[in-house]
């Protein structure tokens, strides 16, 4: 017998490898990537600002990619404000913070009522994430308000605070990167050692041009503390202004985030001079502007398709099989997604979700969008910036770093449902247990005349992905099932199938 | 994670990234370009190397993948490789020892063979190995025993069979 240890020994010692090439080389390779992310949030954000023109349909219920935000701003009528409703008044006052009335309690805490307004953004700090206030990034005109829930209610102690900051800059767009910039920071809390993201959500519609929600939690320095702090911060540009919302308190794990939309909606438009949309509107004209019917946009269930009829996850048992639930908070349709599928400016939409559960773990998930389009130029545009995304993986949605594993390749002809376009890409991300688990997702796009379909299909495994039976394969796993490729494509075959049912 | 820091990894581990992947994939080639891709991608995600704790795994573990994305690419869909790497680079030739030894390793179950390269090749200790394929330390004594014994059979065989057959 051969003796594999000093063969391997003497592998190492050679470590037999291709000619050095320089660092530099891979450097720059890096920030060509780098660039082309960033070239993609500045389009993103354009993006956004184009939604604010039309008047967009959303079908479904719930938040983000599941459509529906159940804040006011992105019904029909929030998003027919007219230029002069959102135009802002001159110069940032202490009249464009939010009041008590604009503000939304969550049950089952008491009203937030106001206790300090500030000219400038005061001398402590109001958000433990940011390292950097509105005044440093630009900010000519400042003005904070600081509200507590109402004292001597019942759990006005546990509701903890809320702040608004607001800004005013030289430009929209100023503002909008700054927008940008402290969302990041939101996210990424460099103010807190150990935060944790728990969620994000977008804010958008009518006067916003850009904004989200993000949510960290962290340990408390008091050890006998039996929660945990969590700072929800709300970022909103609306013109050349810039709105930072504050909600911190303690939680215990099993309380839901704080989403804070209602609330940074409303503020938002009383930012810039306009009426909050849950307010009976001045502009006669706003009122005039019908809800647009489903039917008339031309999207219904029957797009979207039955998950039941989706092959089993065969590789995990499960007692419910394929499960159809809105995930709380939402999760965008394809992991490598940069923006909510609002940006698009798709004139309608309708979304559902799936997942395959063990008795401990969900293990499989569907996501799939079907957007409707005003013409084919459009949807041909949309389809270019979803490649975009899955080719660079911009992503922000889901609080991790996806990473694209398979470029999208064009799948069109396997599809069998005659879809003008269509491409399929992988991309990995990393479980919630902390381990070695990991999301192994294919995302789709499928293009047809004026409607895109978007599947997102995420396995759990790792390190290696499902096994594709392939004994070549550097990862098969003789135990497993090799169904992995054909669950692919059966079910983005049924969705892009039921999708553009009534197009064929 | 800056200039410097970063060059230092490379130059430190590039070839020894190069050896290891090529031990888990076969494909001499196909290894050094995923390193490399590997690398350039740490490079753009700098600020969050910053805090890995084991940058040189982070860069094994998304060669490793990329490196299976490809190998799927091609095998799958025959379609153009993906254009997140340059121009292919003159390769040297391999010492016939350790092609057979790397063609025997292919041979292996996926769980064996990785336990192995990183335990042997990559040196990295029993419970470090745990870490990165996300088994407890028994599963990795236990697969590398496994490996061993059927790697010194394979090996005797003195049947280097193909590596890494192209789609």
């Amino acid at each position: 017998m051969s003796d594999p240890i000093s063969r391997l020994d003497q592998f190492r010692a050679d470590a037999p490898g291709a000619p050095m090439s320089s660092a530099a080389e891979a450097r720059r390779r890096g920030d060509q990537i780098r660039r082309r992310r960033r070239a993609l949030v500045t389009a993103g954000a354009a993006a956004v600002a184009a939604v604010v023109a039309g008047p967009v349909v959303f079908l479904s219920t719930g938040l983000g990619d599941r459509g529906v935000d159940p804040a006011p701003a992105t019904s029909d009528s929030a998003f027919a404000s007219s230029p002069a409703d959102s135009a802002p008044a001159s110069g940032l006052t202490r009249a464009n913070l939010p009041t008590e009335d604009d503000l939304v309690a969550d049950d089952p805490y008491p009203a937030w009522t106001q206790e300090q307004t500030y000219d400038g953004e005061g001398t402590d700090t109001y958000n433990d994430c940011l390292t950097e206030s509105l005044g440093d990034l630009g900010a000519q005109t400042t003005f904070r308000r600081d509200f507590v829930a109402k004292p001597g209610e019942e759990m006005a102690d546990a509701a903890g605070t809320l702040n608004a900051v607001v800004g005013e800059f030289d430009s929209a767009d100023e503002a909008r990167k700054v927008s940008v910039e402290l969302s990041d920071a939101a996210i990424s809390c460099p103010g807190v050692d150990g935060a944790e993201l728990a969620g994000t959500l977008p804010v958008e519609g009518g006067v916003i041009s850009d904004g989200s929600i993000g949510v960290v939690t962290y340990q408390p320095d008091d050890p006998e503390m039996n929660a945990v702090w969590e700072v929800a911060t709300a970022v909103v540009s609306a013109d050349d202004r810039v709105l930072v919302m504050t909600r911190k308190r303690g939680v215990q794990d099993y309380v839901r985030p704080t989403t804070l939309q209602t609330s940074a909606v409303n503020a938002a438009y009383r930012m810039v001079g306009a009426t909050p949309p849950g307010e009976p509107s001045t502009d006669p004209s706003a009122g005039s502007t019908a809800t647009r019917s489903p039917a008339k946009d031309g999207l219904g269930a029957a797009n979207l398709v039955d998950g039941s009829t989706f092959p089993a996850l065969d590789r995990f048992e499960s007692a419910l099989g394929w499960n159809q639930y809105t995930p709380t908070p939402d999760v965008p349709t394809l992991a490598c997604q940069k923006e909510w599928l609002s940006s698009l400016g798709a004139t309608a939409k309708v979304a559902s979700d799936y997942r395959w559960d063990t008795d401990r773990a969900m293990v499989g998930q569907v996501h799939v969008a079907v957007l409707e389009f005003a013409d084919e130029d459009a949807a041909g545009a949309a389809y270019n910036e979803v490649m975009e995304w899955m080719e660079v993986c911009p992503a922000n949605k889901l609080g991790v770093d996806p990473t694209v594993t398979e470029l999208p390749i064009d799948v069109s002809t396997d599809l069998d449902a005659g879809p003008k376009r269509a491409a399929r890409s992988h991309a990995t991300y990393p479980g919630a247990d902390g381990g070695d688990s990991t999301w192994f997702e294919t995302e789709l796009v499928a293009e047809y005349q004026t409607r895109l379909v978007l599947v997102g299909y995420g396995e759990l495994a790792g390190p290696c992905p499902p096994s594709t039976g392939d004994k070549n394969d550097p990862c098969y796993q003789p135990d497993q099932p090799d169904s992995w490729p054909g669950r692919i494509l059966a079910i983005e075959k049924a969705a892009v199938t039921a999708g553009i049912s009534d197009l064929r | 994670m800056d200039e410097d820091e970063f060059d230092a990894l490379y130059n430190a581990s590039y070839r020894r990234l190069c050896a290891q992947l090529y031990a888990m994939i076969g494909d001499f080639d196909e290894a050094s370009e995923c390193v490399q891709e590997a690398f350039a991608r740490a490079w753009a995600h700098r600020r969050k190397m910053s805090s890995v704790d084991y940058p040189e795994a982070w860069v094994r573990t998304t060669a490793y993948r990329l490196a299976v994305g490809r190998w799927r690419r091609k095998k799958y869909a025959g379609r153009a490789a993906d254009r997140a790497v340059g121009a292919r680079t003159e390769m040297p030739a391999i010492d016939e020892s350790h092609v057979a030894l790397v063609a025997a390793l292919r041979q292996l179950p996926e769980a064996q063979r990785q336990a192995i390269v990183l335990h042997h090749i990559a040196d990295l200790p029993v419970h470090q190995v745990a870490v990165e394929v996300g088994a407890p330390t028994g599963t990795v004594k236990a697969r590398l025993a496994r490996g061993r014994a059927a790697l010194a059979e394979l090996l005797a065989e003195d049947n280097p069979g193909a590596v890494w057959k192209e789609a």
